[in-house]
């Protein structure tokens, strides 16, 4: 807030979705037992947070992925801060030439974010460890074909 | 062929299951050099996406070698080394026909059940249950690609399979989030999920990579973002006041 002379940031990213923990703060508690028993099935703690936080007039955009149907979302702020949203399913096929022309020309190298490189076989373990965090799992790559 | 099967809630196995073949004209079958788990397959893993079945193969990030080509499928060679798109889309519709890859109206065959939970169908996607097509993912030796005239980005040999990699979903999905993010010049912007959820990482390196062709724009986040050729003591990567 200090930043943005306290009008919030101009544009927020969720790049979290469906399964926001919240490290234990009532919303989320009340989200996981709502998902727990069915009555919702999305955790929606981060697009909360980003709704609230958002300057007035700005932007939230969700590449998080949800799935069905969120509890307690903030549509009053949300309106009457005159947020736009902005979401979807990724249009791959519009950006992959543009992108690829960027890794080619060495201006970006999206390989930085492979942590483990593992195999097929391997895969199990490997989603376990990422779901849990564990072992600094953030990107897995397998090469199953080689 | 080996594959990793989805069996239920935290329950994925390695197992033994057919060879993929054509089975449309417009067709392609890969052998999967390499392929990625992304944050979004722990939705699946975790039981959060509805419509998934025992024996579902997994994987939306995938890359490899056409092995195998329908006859329609005149703009790729066997042997091409190609990434594919976790979206399936026909290219013609009234939405691919605007770009709108991901909302593509014909390459879902279930789309029915799709558009009773959400009133339209959106495309269907690779390895993300029957809602949203049933089709198999490439977390397996090898993959049936349809729509492969449309999807498939033929790479050259200069750059490796994990440079490469990641065209598939996270480095388009990581940009498309900025662009959606409306950025202006002199713009703050704050990102929920740098932590280790993996689509998130590409979005603050094209935050700033938008940024670049917008001198005065300033993105933070909790994620540190190399660039080749950029000191990296000339990119502010403090904290944001409200991060997750």
């Amino acid at each position: 807030m200090r930043r943005t002379n306290k009008r919030g940031p101009d544009s927020c990213i969720d790049a979290v979705g469906c399964e926001a923990s919240g490290h234990g703060s009532a919303d989320a508690v009340l989200d996981k037992v709502k998902a727990a028993t069915f009555l919702a099935t999305d955790r929606v703690h981060v697009l909360r947070q980003a709704i609230m936080a958002c300057r007035k007039a700005g932007t939230v955009s969700i590449p998080g992925v949800y799935v069905g149907m969120g509890d307690k979302i903030p549509l009053g702020a949300a309106m009457n801060k005159g947020l736009t949203i902005k979401t979807g399913q990724t249009h791959v096929q519009a950006y992959t030439k543009p992108l690829l022309a960027k890794i080619v020309a060495g201006e970006i190298d999206p390989s930085f974010v492979v942590t483990h490189p593992a195999s097929l076989e391997d895969a199990p373990g490997m989603y376990q460890k990422f779901r849990d965090k564990e072992a600094g799992v953030i990107k897995v790559v397998m090469r199953p074909g080689r | 062929m080996r594959a990793l099967c989805w069996h239920g809630r935290g329950d994925v196995r390695v197992d033994t299951v057919p060879d993929p073949k054509i089975e449309h004209p417009r067709d392609a079958v890969i052998k999967i050099t390499a392929c990625a788990i992304c944050g979004s397959d722990l939705h699946l893993f975790d039981g959060y996406q509805p419509t998934m079945e025992s024996g579902d193969i997994l994987g939306h990030e995938n890359m490899g070698e056409v092995i195998e080509l329908g006859s329609e499928v005149t703009n790729l060679n066997i042997g091409d080394r190609v990434v594919v798109p976790f979206t399936i889309s026909c290219g013609n519709c009234w939405f691919c026909q605007r770009g709108l890859f991901s909302c593509c109206d014909r390459t879902n065959p279930n789309a029915e059940i799709a558009a009773k939970a959400m009133g339209q169908s959106p495309a269907g996607l690779f390895g993300f249950s029957h809602m949203l097509g049933g089709y198999s993912g490439g977390q397996a030796e090898y993959l049936r690609v349809p729509m492969a005239d449309i999807g498939p980005i033929k790479i050259p040999h200069s750059i490796t399979d994990e440079q490469a990699l990641f065209l598939s979903d996270i480095f388009p999905t990581g940009y498309m989030a900025a662009v959606n993010a409306q950025i202006q010049p002199g713009d703050t912007v704050a990102i929920w999920g740098c932590g280790p959820s993996a689509s998130s990482r590409s979005a603050p390196l094209s935050c700033w990579e938008l940024g670049a062709s917008l001198p005065s724009t300033k993105c933070r986040s909790v994620w540190q973002w190399p660039k080749p050729g950029v000191p990296k003591s000339s990119i502010s990567r403090r904290r944001t006041s409200m991060r997750n």
